[in-house]
């Protein structure tokens, strides 16, 4: 009796020992531009604490045993996991916190066209990406969608993969996982921008001895077509002895018709193909559609991708829009790109 | 009578200046706009540039290019006349088509009216003669002013491997110096003035280290100095082909 009296006592005091502490935050949402003051409750000791919003951390003030206060920092839009850390140690707190706005209020987007995982080619080639990035200006700087090996802190929600802090980790191909379908969006703060001076190549890694591979444009959005701009590409070859693929990224939810027509140097119209343009899956993936087959023999052709005027009056604007056109010889496999300039 | 005829000469003169007023232009440097120069092993480089007008309605006139001009007076001045005009697409000639001269040294900048830029499709491509068969050349990118830099750029993953030989090439409105750094080394590099206003100032390194790797270049612009711009062509020792390295 008595032993079973102490093992209810010894019962009483374990159960508040290894009780999950609650915790509440509160507001619960923000703007995408962040600057919020959030007040988190909880149970809190003498340490350093840090609050990761997603996987954004900002640095946290102790206001006494049970409140914490931080300023949520920018971040893309919608609901993110709040993590603490107490010092090194991370608590997880069943909290979420929900960023409200567009993207575009707070970020740079900038297209990566064609970052995938190698891709064997015709004739024992490989073709790989290389992408780079540094920071030039300022003691750091943040480029969200990009996944690399996660050591310790990384965490990631959602959509996005982790989020790379400049310099703390050097964006290379020995650290960052080509994550595009071909493409992918990145977003960076736009108030660091400038800070960061990024490289995108694709090379055939079965004849780097023969050539470096070709230079792709890492494209900002704001260089996309809006509303019912067309885009037109110039001196396309017609060669046979090279195959020609046009690919067209689309940003926005909405997906759009559209329609490919290509010319010959007279402006005599040699094909116009209808093609369907997706909106984006999520905030990384572009909308994408690819389209080969050009006419061989004709010369000097110029391509341009055209939104129906008709939907015009629709209520919902189509996404903007960017394109290139990669000429392949097919015997070296080497790559020129013809994309709108300037 | 005297007050009214300087009424009438004051009258003249601002009116003048008012239909002086030009609309502001755009600019953009065309990096390499060379007339066909031989390299190594039989090769031929050569600089091609296309264009055309999108416009269904209005031509777009072009500054900065050097087009055959009559021997005799007048002599077309092409510094300050526009030379090239792109007539709106249904009648349209591209811009190839018109023989500019590849005057470029080896930069060219070239400028239109701004309210007429959006109509303007371009592109820019080097290749070499005697491999034509082998691959199409490689698109040189076309520059706003806009993405010239006040602050410092980096051009990422420059091979150091012999079998590649590298230009650095800079860019700006005025001569001015800059820092360039290579891996560890430092080196101050003064761009040349232009000899008129479509000529960039200009300056080229060619003296890379040889080792095995990449490196990062860093190009810093002087304090309070003009904009610059600059990219590296990596050029291969065989098969002369050219990728570029530009700030992104």
């Amino acid at each position: 009796m008595r032993n079973l009296i102490r093992l209810l006592a010894l019962f009483a005091v374990a159960v508040p020992l290894f009780a999950q502490v609650q915790y509440s935050i509160t507001p619960n949402r923000g703007p995408v531009a962040g600057g919020t003051e959030v007040t988190i409750k909880g149970q809190f000791g003498n340490w350093p604490y840090d609050v990761y919003f997603g996987a954004a951390s900002v640095p946290a003030t102790r206001v006494d045993d049970t409140t914490l206060r931080a300023t949520a920092p920018a971040h893309l839009p919608g609901p993110v996991a709040i993590t603490i850390f107490e010092y090194d140690i991370r608590l997880s707190t069943n909290l979420v916190y929900t960023f409200e706005g567009g993207a575009q209020e707070a970020f740079d987007a900038v297209l990566l066209p064609v970052f995938t995982t190698p891709i064997p080619g015709a004739f024992g080639s490989e073709f790989r990406t290389d992408f780079r990035a540094r920071l030039v200006k300022g003691d750091r700087a943040e480029i969200h969608g990009l996944r690399y090996p996660c050591l310790v802190t990384c965490i990631q929600t959602g959509d996005e993969p982790y989020l790379l802090t400049l310099p703390v980790v050097d964006a290379d191909p020995s650290n960052v996982e080509p994550t595009g379908n071909p493409g992918t969006f990145l977003y960076l703060p736009k108030s660091e921008a400038g800070r960061v001076t990024m490289n995108l190549r694709a090379y055939d890694t079965s004849r780097s001895a023969e050539n470096f591979g070709t230079e792709i444009p890492i494209v900002r959005v704001s260089d996309f077509a809006t509303g019912y701009d067309d885009i037109t590409l110039i001196g396309v070859p017609s060669d046979a002895r090279f195959r020609n693929t046009l690919r067209i990224y689309a940003y926005g939810s909405t997906g759009t018709p559209a329609t490919v027509r290509i010319a010959d140097a007279a402006g005599v119209v040699l094909s116009e193909r209808p093609v369907t343009l997706a909106g984006q899956e999520n905030l990384f993936r572009p909308g994408y559609v690819e389209l080969s087959n050009f006419p061989t023999g004709a010369g000097v052709l110029t391509v341009t991708i055209s939104v129906p005027q008709s939907l015009l009056s629709a209520p919902i604007p189509p996404p903007d829009r960017w394109a290139f056109i990669s000429v392949t010889n097919n015997e070296t496999q080497h790559i020129t790109l013809i994309t709108p300039q300037p | 009578m005297r007050r009214v005829g300087l009424l009438a000469v004051l009258t003249l003169l601002s009116a003048v200046s008012l239909f002086a007023q030009e609309s502001p232009r755009e600019r953009y440097l065309l990096p390499v706009f060379i007339e066909p120069i031989p390299g190594a092993f039989g090769s031929e480089f050569r600089t091609e540039i296309h264009g055309l007008n999108t416009s269904p309605t209005e031509e777009i006139g072009i500054r900065g290019l050097e087009i055959a001009c009559r021997p005799s007076p007048p002599i077309c001045d092409w510094i300050n006349d526009v030379m090239v005009r792109l007539l709106p697409l249904p009648q349209g000639s591209d811009l190839f088509d018109y023989y500019a001269y590849q005057t470029g040294t080896p930069g060219r900048f070239i400028e239109v009216e701004q309210e007429r830029a959006k109509d303007l499709t371009l592109s820019l491509r080097v290749y070499d003669t005697s491999r034509s068969a082998e691959n199409f050349g490689t698109e040189i990118p076309i520059v706003r002013r806009s993405e010239f830099r006040q602050d410092a750029f980096a051009l990422l993953g420059v091979p150091l491997d012999p079998r590649f030989r590298n230009t650095l090439r800079l860019y700006a409105e005025e001569a001015t110096t800059v820092q360039v750094q290579i891996g560890t080394a430092t080196h101050h590099l003064a761009l040349r003035a232009g000899q008129h206003v479509f000529d960039p100032a200009y300056a080229q390194f060619t003296a890379f280290p040889a080792g095995t790797g990449l490196t990062n270049v860093i190009v810093t612009p002087q304090a309070n100095g003009p904009a610059v711009w600059g990219f590296i062509s990596v050029t291969n020792n065989v098969t002369q082909h050219i990728t570029t390295i530009s700030p992104q």
